[in-house]
C-alpha cells in the first residue's frame, strides 16, 4: 500500500493509500495578504535547516490560533508539528477513500451538491494528465480550495512572467505544472509563475535553498517565497518581511498598506517595513493586530528602540531558544 | 396515512437546517468507517413492472417498517455520521408517510434525495415533497420512449417520467436523471440527451444494466463486456455534447474502469479522478423496506444482509455485521480471472460488487471493464457472457453467467470457437473469503 502507479491511459496518480490532510493552518491570504495571529514560535528541529533564513523545509505551522473548522482542537508541539485532539485525523492503511471523494450508488444517482470542483492534492500533483492542481477561490475570494486545471501549452517555468484568466485566484494561468502565477497584479493580470511546495504537508519543501515554504489558508496555499531577515529587510522594493509559518520563518511579500508602527493593521503585510502585525497585545485601536517594530537584542541597550517608539515597551526575543542561527539578536518591541 | 393527512402533519418552519452531503469529510480509525451515503429502499411497492427491476419490485415487501420505525432509523442514521439518505423503492411516493421521513432527514441535517420512475409523481406529490425539503430528485429514464416503456413494461411511463420532472420542477425541485445502459436504450443515449436537456436536467447519471433481479433473467437486454470499447467511444461524444449543453455526466459505480475516459468522467466524483473500488459497507450503505441493513443497496440476500434494525441497533449491524465488512476487510487475494492479474488490481478491485456477483456468483472478476476489454482486443480477443441459470425470483437476487472469451475477428470466432471459458464460481456464503472456485456446472 502507499505505492503509487502511473496509468498508461489516463495518466492520473494511482494512490492506493488516501492522503490525509489534518492540516490546520488557518492564515488568511486573499489579495492582500489578510492578518493572522502571530507568536514567536519555535522552529522545527531537522538539523538547523528550517530556520528562518535556510531556504529549506519547514514544518507546517499555523500562524493563527486553532479554528473550529479543523474539526479538532490542534496544537503545536514540542517540535512544530501539527497535532490533533480530535477523532477526523485516523489513519487506515487499508482505505483509499479520501476526504473530498464522493460516493455514488446503483440507485442514488448523481448527488444534488457536486457541483463544484473536485479537490486535489497541490504536493501530490493528482490530476489527471495534462492538468495541474491549483489554489484558487472557490467563493471568487482568497485562495481556500484546491482544483484540477489545465496546463497552458508551452507553459512559463519559474521567475518568468504569467498571465492569469479571470482574477489572481481562479487559478487558472500559463505557469508550468507545480507552479503558480503569484504577485498577480489585479489591473494587467499578470504576475510571476512561482514554485508550489513540494515533499507534503507535513514536511513542505523548496528547490530554490533562498527560497522559504510559506503555508497559507489551511494549506491552501503552499508557496515558495524568498526567505528574508526581518532586521535586515533584504526584500526587493515593493515586499516586506513578513512572519511565516507560525513565526517560524521569514519571507518576501508584497507590501499592501505600509500601516506606521503602533497602528492597526488588518493584514500580515499591511505595516511598513520593519514591522510586524501583530495580534496580542492588540492595544491600538480597532483592527485585527498592531504594527509592532522589530529590534536588536545584541545592541548594548536593545529597549532603546522600543521606547522611542512608546514608553514601557521592551525588546524581547523572537525565538524562544534556540533561535535559528543568524536570528539569535531578533526581537520585537512589545 | 393519506398524502393530505401527511402533509398536515408537517411542522411548517421557516428555514431547514443546512443539508449535509455524501462527500466524505474525514478519514476514520477505529472500528468502522463513516457510512456518507444511505439508499433506502422504503418500500417494495411499485407502479411499474420493469423487466430489468433489480428488486423484482411490485407488491409492498412482507413487514415494512411503520412510520415511527422509519423515524428512529432516520435518527439512528444521522448518529453514524450518514450525510445524504437516499429513498428509493419500489416507489418510495407510494408510501404517503415519506414526506415526513423527508422532514425528518432534513431536520436531522443530512441530505434527503430521492430516485424514483416518475409514473405516478403528481404535481400534489411533488409539492408535497418540496414542502418537506426534498433537496433533489433523479427520475429514472432509460432511452427514447419505445425503450424505456418496454423496459418499464409500461405503457406511457417515458411521458410520465417527463411529465413528473415537470411537476418537480414546477414545484421547486432540483431534479436530476439516471439512465441504464443497455441493448434497448444503448443507441438511444443521444437523442436522449438532447431530450434531458431541453427538460432542464443538468445532471445525468449513467449506468450498465447489471444482471441481478429481472434483469439477470433477461440476458437479451444486457450489454456484452465486447461493446465496451464502441460504447467508450459514444461516452465520449455524449460528454463532449455535455459540455456544450451545460450538463454534468455522472458515472455510476458500474460504468468504468481505468480507461482514457476514465479521468475525464470521474473527474468531479473522485480525487484524482478515477475509480478507487466498491464503496459498499464503506461509505455506503443499504437498507430494505423491512429494515434489513446491507452494505451493497443492490445486493441482498444472506450474503449481503447484515441483519435488521428490529433486532440490532444500526450502529451494530454497520460496525460489526461481517456481511459489511467484506469490502474493508478484502485484499487482491479475494480477485480472480483477469481481474487478479490486472494492473489496476488493487485499487480497482474489479469493479462493482452489484455487478460482479450476480454474474459470476461471487465478487472479484468483472468482464464489465472498459480496460480489460481494450487490453484483449489488443490481443484480437474478447468476451461475451452466456447465461447458465436463472435466479430464483426473489429481491435482489440472481443467476449465474459464465465468460467466454473469443476471438475479435468473426471468421477466426466461428471457426476456433471459445479460446478460454471463466466458469461462475461458488458464493460467498460458500467461501466466504477469497477468491472461491469454479462450480462444476455439469455436475449441477
Amino acid at each position: 500500500m502507499g505505492e503509487e502507479s502511473a496509468c498508461p491511459f489516463c495518466g492520473a496518480a494511482l494512490p492506493t493509500t488516501s492522503p490525509r490532510r489534518s492540516y490546520a493552518a488557518t492564515l488568511g491570504l486573499s489579495l492582500g495578504l489578510m492578518t493572522a495571529a502571530c507568536s514567536a514560535a519555535t522552529s522545527s528541529d531537522d538539523g538547523g535547516s528550517t530556520g528562518a533564513g535556510s531556504g529549506s523545509a519547514t514544518e507546517a505551522t499555523s500562524l493563527s490560533a486553532p479554528s473550529a473548522s479543523t474539526g479538532g482542537d490542534p496544537t503545536s508541539t514540542s517540535d512544530g508539528a501539527m497535532t490533533s485532539t480530535g477523532t477526523e485525523t485516523g489513519v487506515d492503511d487499508e482505505t483509499t477513500d479520501d476526504p473530498d471523494d464522493q460516493g455514488g450508488s446503483f440507485y442514488a444517482g448523481s448527488p444534488d451538491t457536486s457541483t463544484g470542483e473536485m479537490d486535489c492534492d497541490l504536493f501530490e500533483q493528482d490530476c489527471p494528465l495534462g492538468e495541474k492542481c491549483m489554489p484558487w477561490g472557490s467563493t471568487g475570494g482568497t485562495w481556500d480550495a484546491t482544483a484540477c486545471r489545465q496546463v497552458a501549452n508551452d507553459p512559463q517555468q519559474v521567475d518568468e512572467a504569467c498571465t492569469v484568466e479571470g482574477s489572481g485566484t481562479s487559478g487558472i494561468d500559463n505557469c508550468d505544472i507545480g507552479l503558480m502565477c503569484f504577485d498577480v497584479d489585479d489591473k494587467t493580470n499578470t504576475g510571476t509563475c512561482t514554485a508550489l511546495c513540494e515533499g507534503s504537508l507535513a514536511a513542505p519543501l523548496c528547490d530554490d535553498v533562498s527560497a522559504v515554504c510559506a503555508v497559507f489558508n489551511d494549506g491552501n496555499l503552499p508557496i515558495c517565497i524568498a526567505d528574508c531577515h526581518p532586521l535586515a529587510q533584504d526584500c526587493e522594493d515593493g515586499d516586506v518581511c513578513i512572519p511565516v509559518n507560525d513565526g517560524a520563518n521569514f519571507a518576501c511579500v508584497a507590501t499592501s498598506e505600509a500601516v506606521p508602527v503602533g497602528e492597526a493593521c488588518d493584514d500580515v503585510n499591511s505595516c511598513a517595513a520593519g514591522l510586524a502585525c501583530l495580534q496580542e497585545p492588540a492595544d491600538c485601536g480597532p483592527g485585527w493586530g498592531c504594527c509592532r517594530s522589530y529590534c536588536d537584542t545584541s545592541l548594548g541597550d536593545p529597549d532603546a528602540t522600543c521606547t522611542a517608539i512608546a514608553p514601557g515597551q521592551v525588546c524581547e526575543p523572537w525565538y524562544q531558544d534556540p533561535a535559528p542561527p543568524g536570528f539569535g539578536n531578533l526581537g520585537i518591541c512589545q | 396515512m393519506k398524502l393530505k393527512e401527511a402533509r398536515k402533519r408537517l411542522q411548517i418552519v421557516d428555514q431547514l437546517p443546512t443539508a449535509d452531503s455524501r462527500r466524505l469529510s474525514k478519514t476514520w480509525s477505529g472500528t468502522a468507517p463513516v457510512p456518507r451515503l444511505a439508499v433506502w429502499e422504503i418500500t417494495l411497492a411499485c407502479d411499474q413492472q420493469c423487466i430489468h427491476c433489480g428488486s423484482r419490485a411490485g407488491a409492498a415487501r412482507p413487514g415494512e417498517l411503520s412510520t415511527e420505525e422509519c423515524l428512529d432509523l432516520v435518527r439512528q442514521m444521522k448518529d453514524i455520521g450518514v450525510g445524504e439518505v437516499v429513498l428509493v423503492g419500489g416507489e418510495a411516493y407510494l408510501r404517503n408517510d415519506f414526506i415526513l421521513i423527508i422532514r425528518a432527514i432534513r431536520d436531522a441535517g443530512m441530505s434527503a434525495t430521492m430516485t424514483t420512475g416518475g409514473r405516478t409523481l403528481t404535481r400534489a406529490r411533488a409539492d408535497a415533497m418540496v414542502e418537506a425539503g426534498i433537496s433533489a430528485v433523479n427520475v429514472s429514464i432509460d432511452g427514447m420512449e419505445q425503450a424505456h416503456d418496454r423496459l418499464r413494461g409500461s405503457e406511457g411511463s417515458w411521458r410520465a417520467a417527463f411529465a413528473a420532472m415537470g411537476h418537480l420542477r414546477a414545484a421547486g425541485a432540483n431534479v436530476h436523471c439516471n439512465t441504464q445502459i443497455n441493448r434497448l436504450s444503448r443507441n438511444d443515449l443521444r437523442p436522449l440527451q438532447r431530450a434531458l436537456a431541453q427538460a432542464g436536467v443538468t445532471a445525468w447519471q449513467l449506468q450498465i444494466t447489471a444482471p441481478f433481479g429481472n434483469a439477470g433473467d433477461h440476458p437479451e437486454i444486457l450489454l456484452q463486456p465486447y461493446m465496451y470499447p464502441a460504447l467508450f467511444d459514444e461516452l465520449e461524444q455524449l460528454a463532449d455534447d455535455a459540455d456544450t449543453l451545460g450538463m454534468k455526466i455522472w458515472p455510476a459505480n458500474n460504468l468504468g474502469y481505468f480507461g482514457p475516459l476514465e479521468a475525464r468522467l470521474r473527474r468531479l466524483q473522485k480525487r484524482g479522478g478515477h475509480y478507487k473500488g466498491c464503496g459498499a459497507g464503506r461509505y455506503v450503505l443499504g437498507i430494505e423496506a423491512n429494515g434489513a441493513i446491507k452494505g451493497c443497496p443492490s445486493l441482498g440476500g444472506a450474503a449481503n444482509i447484515g441483519g435488521t434494525v428490529r433486532e440490532h441497533s444500526l450502529r451494530q449491524i454497520w460496525e460489526h455485521a461481517h456481511e459489511l465488512k467484506y469490502t474493508r476487510e478484502r485484499t487482491v487475494t479475494a480477485l480472480w480471472g483477469y481481474c487478479g492479474q490486472c494492473y489496476y488490481a488493487d485499487v480497482c478491485r474489479a469493479g462493482c460488487t452489484a455487478t460482479s456477483e450476480p454474474l459470476l456468483g461471487r465478487p472479484g472478476n468483472n468482464p464489465f471493464c472498459h480496460h480489460r476489454a481494450q487490453e484483449l482486443a489488443r490481443e484480437g480477443l474478447r468476451e461475451r457472457i452466456e447465461l447458465v441459470s436463472k435466479g430464483p425470483g426473489l429481491p435482489f437476487d440472481h443467476g449465474l453467467y459464465r465468460v467466454i472469451t473469443e476471438a475479435l475477428d468473426p471468421e477466426r470466432r466461428a471457426a476456433e470457437g471459445p479460446v478460454s471459458v471463466e466458469q461462475p464460481r461458488t458464493s460467498r456464503l460458500v467461501d466466504p473469503s477469497g477468491a472461491g472456485r469454479p462450480l462444476d456446472i455439469e455436475a449441477g
